[in-house]
């Protein structure tokens, strides 16, 4: 029998949670919209199609783009690996992937330009290369620098998704595909990948709402304005020039960072909703 | 002798799962590897399918070695323990896959599959996942899936484990019923001796990574030649020492004994059909009655041991604490070679199968 609790608690709790978020995170976005669009569309529409914001939403949509794909290829790989293998070590590399979890984003920035930086110890190698191949490639105050620190804050997204999900399926059914004589890719297309495309799915969107968003991480690699901003980094600038337009431009761009969150929220819903009746046995 | 394995060994870490095991299968035959759990039956199973590599000894199918040979090249069907069916393929997937990997001809798999559809007789249910599937089910498509490709070797880890009690019993004759249909060598594993005793041609009994027994159910069930065997199959009742019951005197004392239900009549003693046995009697309590289903269980105390039988139903009721006449007809006894029947010496020229 279900324990009747006291309506008056559930409601208080209620009505407690709803004023938090209704406070907390709906008003302050309200706020945004609101102070976007206060004085009129034409400034909110010229923020938009400012070329300042036009170059940092292109950078943003390559780093996220990057990121993604790499850590979609890594995040199998690294959940394959965690959960259909045995080795020494595995709890160490289990325990590594979370690094970015657990580390500011502003010291991994710091730390890429330790190592890639004028005076970092991968530079002259760095040069070598540019060197050989004839190529001009900066790791740090370029757009190839900010598209490794959002590789490097995004990294644990995926895998952390999915390697739950195979652990709890267990090795069973690869065991009998194998038994049958599957090779190890028609295992992981046919057997493996159906288990986890759900999770995959929800890591991916996660990992892309992360990479829009970060602003640490790439503040500490991406110095020009125009060049190597991003979404972020761009509305900080506009605010910080502190003119009554000009921070009205942040909200107008912040607006748009906004429109990309809900509808990334919109999506994780759908998937997380499909995952969860597709699993349910 | 089709399935051959010789001295095979395996150690998990300081676990021996298999300590030097030889035996020999004929083609055709169905054969259970029975013990309880931790027995190394489901090691030895593995081992043979090839999922799992022996530390020593020889496995041989057909006469060929197949030492080292993988695991899908020895020509093995595999039903799992929770079947392992693929959850996001159908059944036909499912029953197909093995046929895929062969890279057989698409028209010949479909012939195959439904060929094994209607086998298992789950026409119209090809386009069904798993988990639309009652256990039953399962069973009959990791069967079908198992044997799609005609393997020479049918091996089933527990097959019936994973059913609740009331299916089972279908399924272990729908199973045995299959596997004569389909001819094919089958072996396997189960803890439960009744499953052993009714699916099974020959039982393989083993205990701690030794085969202490091999043979018929009914052989095995007459003749245990270990203690360990006599007390796993049946009921059995171990009593530390028979020279205390009339008729056993010249037992050798300080030797364990092991006595089955059927080897021990209760009785009140104004009991018509065996007064003439009055004189091979022991008096016992009534300690424990427990109701079996289609008999009760009767737990007796005699001479400070405990006996136990099975009454029939039909029988007049007794009660706990009631004075029976106890008559103990036979026990095996067990020496350091092996276990000898000792028959009562009171009722020597008496026809006791005729009772």
């Amino acid at each position: 029998m279900k324990k009747q609790s006291n309506p008056i608690v559930k409601w208080i709790l209620i009505g407690t949670s709803a004023a938090f978020f209704l406070l907390m995170l709906v008003l302050p976005l309200f706020e945004v919209l609101y102070r976007s669009l206060k004085d009129g569309w034409e400034l909110f529409s010229s923020a938009l199609t400012a070329e300042y914001t036009l170059s940092a939403l292109k950078v943003t949509l390559i780093a996220t783009v990057f990121a993604l794909a790499v850590n979609t290829l890594f995040g199998i790989m690294a959940s394959w690996l965690l959960t259909k293998f045995d080795f020494r070590g595995k709890n160490i590399l289990s325990a590594l992937i979370d690094i970015p979890f657990s580390i500011s984003p502003v010291i991994a920035g710091l730390a890429y330009i330790m190592t890639f930086g004028r005076s970092g110890w991968a530079t002259p190698l760095l040069n070598q290369i540019n060197e050989l191949l004839g190529t001009d490639l900066s790791l740090v105050f370029s757009v190839p620098g900010v598209v490794l620190v959002t590789i490097f804050v995004t990294f644990p997204f995926i895998s952390r998704e999915t390697i739950p999900l195979l652990n709890t399926i267990g090795r069973d059914e690869e065991i009998a595909a194998a038994q049958m004589g599957a090779s190890g890719l028609v295992i992981f297309r046919d057997i493996t990948f159906p288990h986890m495309k759900w999770g995959l799915l929800y890591g991916m969107i996660l990992c892309a709402a992360r990479a829009f968003g970060e602003f640490g991480a790439v503040y500490a690699v991406s110095k020009a304005r125009g060049k190597t901003f991003t979404l972020p980094l761009e509305i900080d600038a506009l605010y910080m020039a502190g003119s009554a337009d000009s921070i009205t431009q942040a909200f107008a761009v912040s607006s748009l960072l906004v429109c990309m969150a809900v509808i990334m929220l919109v999506l994780k819903n759908i998937v997380e909703y499909h995952g969860k009746k597709k699993n349910a046995i | 002798m089709y399935v051959e394995m010789k001295n095979i060994c395996k150690k998990f870490g300081s676990c021996e799962a298999a300590k030097g095991i030889t035996f020999g299968i004929e083609k055709g035959k169905l054969t259970a590897l029975l013990g309880p759990s931790g027995s190394g039956k489901t090691t030895l199973l593995r081992i043979l399918a090839g999922l799992e590599q022996q530390d020593s000894g020889d496995i041989l199918i057909d006469g060929k070695a197949v030492n080292g040979v993988p695991a899908n090249e020895r020509g093995i069907g595999f039903v799992f323990q929770n079947y392992a069916l693929f959850r996001y393929m159908t059944v036909y997937d499912n029953i197909a896959f093995g046929l895929k990997v062969k890279k057989m001809e698409k028209k010949k798999i479909r012939e195959r599959v439904s060929e094994m559809v209607s086998l298992i007789g789950l026409e119209g249910l090809e386009k069904r996942y798993p988990d639309q599937l009652s256990g039953g089910q399962r069973q009959r498509v990791a069967f079908a899936r198992a044997i799609a490709p005609k393997p020479d070797l049918l091996l089933l880890d527990e097959p019936f484990a994973a059913i609740d009690a009331k299916v089972r019993k279908e399924l272990r004759a729908w199973l045995k019923e299959m596997i004569r249909k389909v001819g094919v060598t089958s072996i396997f594993v189960t803890h439960d001796q009744d499953e052993a005793v009714e699916v099974a041609d020959d039982i393989f009994i083993l205990n701690e990574g030794n085969l202490e027994q091999t043979g018929s159910p009914k052989d095995i069930y007459k003749h245990p030649q270990t203690p360990f065997v006599a007390e796993f199959i049946g009921t059995s009742t171990v009593l530390e020492s028979l020279t205390g019951f009339k008729g056993f005197e010249d037992a050798a004392p300080g030797k364990k004994a092991i006595v089955r239900p059927e080897f021990v009549e209760a009785f009140k003693s104004d009991n018509q059909k065996f007064k003439s046995l009055l004189h091979a009697v022991e008096y016992g309590t009534v300690e424990n009655i427990a109701f079996r289903g289609s008999y009760w269980e009767v737990t007796l105390s005699v001479n400070g041991m405990q006996l136990t039988t099975n009454r029939s139903l039909e029988r007049r009721d007794i009660a706990v604490g009631e004075k029976m006449c106890v008559l103990l007809y036979r026990a095996y006894v067990f020496d350091g070679n092996g276990a000898e029947i000792r028959k009562n010496k009171l009722l020597e020229g008496v026809d006791i199968e005729a009772l």
